[in-house]
């Protein structure tokens, strides 16, 4: 006998293998609701990292944009295009991350800015820090580190 | 009921457990699998052509930076950075581990390390893909059944 159609907003019994995690992991990707249109520039060099982090960020309904070197992260700023948040890595094609979230800044740019990196060590979350991103985190970005800063940003 | 040991999706699930098991996959995969209820079906399968087709770049460009006379040590690092990138992306976490190692000895200039850890990265990558092939192979498999996917969704 065939077994029945698990109901699509819930984890089916086969799905919840090993203690549940990858419920869990679904559980934090319906966990919240904005209220509010959010926008994202995502600059990541790498075409999965991109894609996953537009994917993701899209998940919660957040408008998402995404270009893969820092020069044109800075264009793009440059010419007016207002975000909510900028996810930005720290090593970039043409214009490293360092430099450009530095422009960023320097244009009076004040969204939040995180800074989603592959991290080799403490020296580098500092740097990343001092260049003006708001939070660091390491690679790969993950609903644990996102839901509580687009909670912030709607305004919940 | 139990599921049949022949159920195409049994089996699916039971290959990826074990690829857990193995360290080749972590919970960064099942993150993907999370992930794709809001996405088409054959989001997973894109998503590991671009992680291959990109991973097989970036091998490259290392390999070429490797072979040079005067060793390109900045190439290897940027390079690296991405493939970590979207190894950890992936899931793939004995590559992962295989390329901090490497990044620890191009950091350090140290081309006869760099040579011997390079060979477990791309003995981790072959690793890696084939696993990921077979699991591409089994979801289009599960996904071109149609029917049988819709009894019992497919991971």
């Amino acid at each position: 006998m065939a077994p029945t159609l698990p109901s699509s907003d819930q984890a089916s019994d086969q799905d919840n293998w090993d203690n549940g995690r990858l419920a869990r992991k679904r559980q934090l990707l319906i966990e919240i609701v904005l209220r509010n249109r959010l926008t994202a520039l995502v600059v990541d060099g790498d075409t999965t990292c991109r894609v996953l982090e537009q994917l993701l960020l899209r998940s919660y309904g957040v408008q998402t944009q995404g270009v893969d070197n820092g020069r044109d992260a800075v264009a793009l700023i440059a010419s007016g295009v207002k975000f909510d948040l900028i996810i930005i890595d720290m090593i970039l094609p043409v214009l490293n991350g360092l430099e450009a979230t530095r422009q960023i800044r320097d244009m009076g740019v004040h969204c939040k800015m995180l800074g989603v990196t592959i991290c080799s060590g403490e020296s580098e979350r500092q740097v990343f820090l001092a260049a003006g991103v708001d939070v660091f985190i390491e690679k790969p970005l993950d609903p644990e580190h996102l839901v509580p800063i687009l909670r912030e940003l709607d305004g919940q | 009921m139990a599921a049949s040991s022949t159920d195409p999706t049994q089996q699916l699930n039971d290959y990826i457990r074990t690829m857990h098991d193995q360290g080749i996959l972590d919970d960064n995969f099942d993150q993907l699998l999370a992930l794709r209820r809001e996405q088409n079906p054959r989001f997973i399968n894109e998503l590991i052509s671009m992680f291959t087709n990109d991973a097989e770049a970036y091998i490259a460009e290392i390999t070429n930076a490797l072979s040079l006379t005067e060793v390109d040590f900045s190439t290897i690092i940027s390079k690296l950075h991405q493939l970590k990138g979207s190894t950890s992306g992936i899931g793939g976490h004995r590559m992962y581990q295989a390329c901090c190692e490497l990044r620890v000895a191009a950091d350090d200039g140290d081309k006869d390390r760099c040579d011997e850890l390079f060979l477990r990265v791309k003995e981790e990558f072959n690793t890696l893909k084939q696993c990921l092939d077979s699991i591409s192979q089994m979801r289009s498999n599960i996904i071109s059944n149609g029917t049988r996917s819709r009894r019992r969704r497919p991971l």
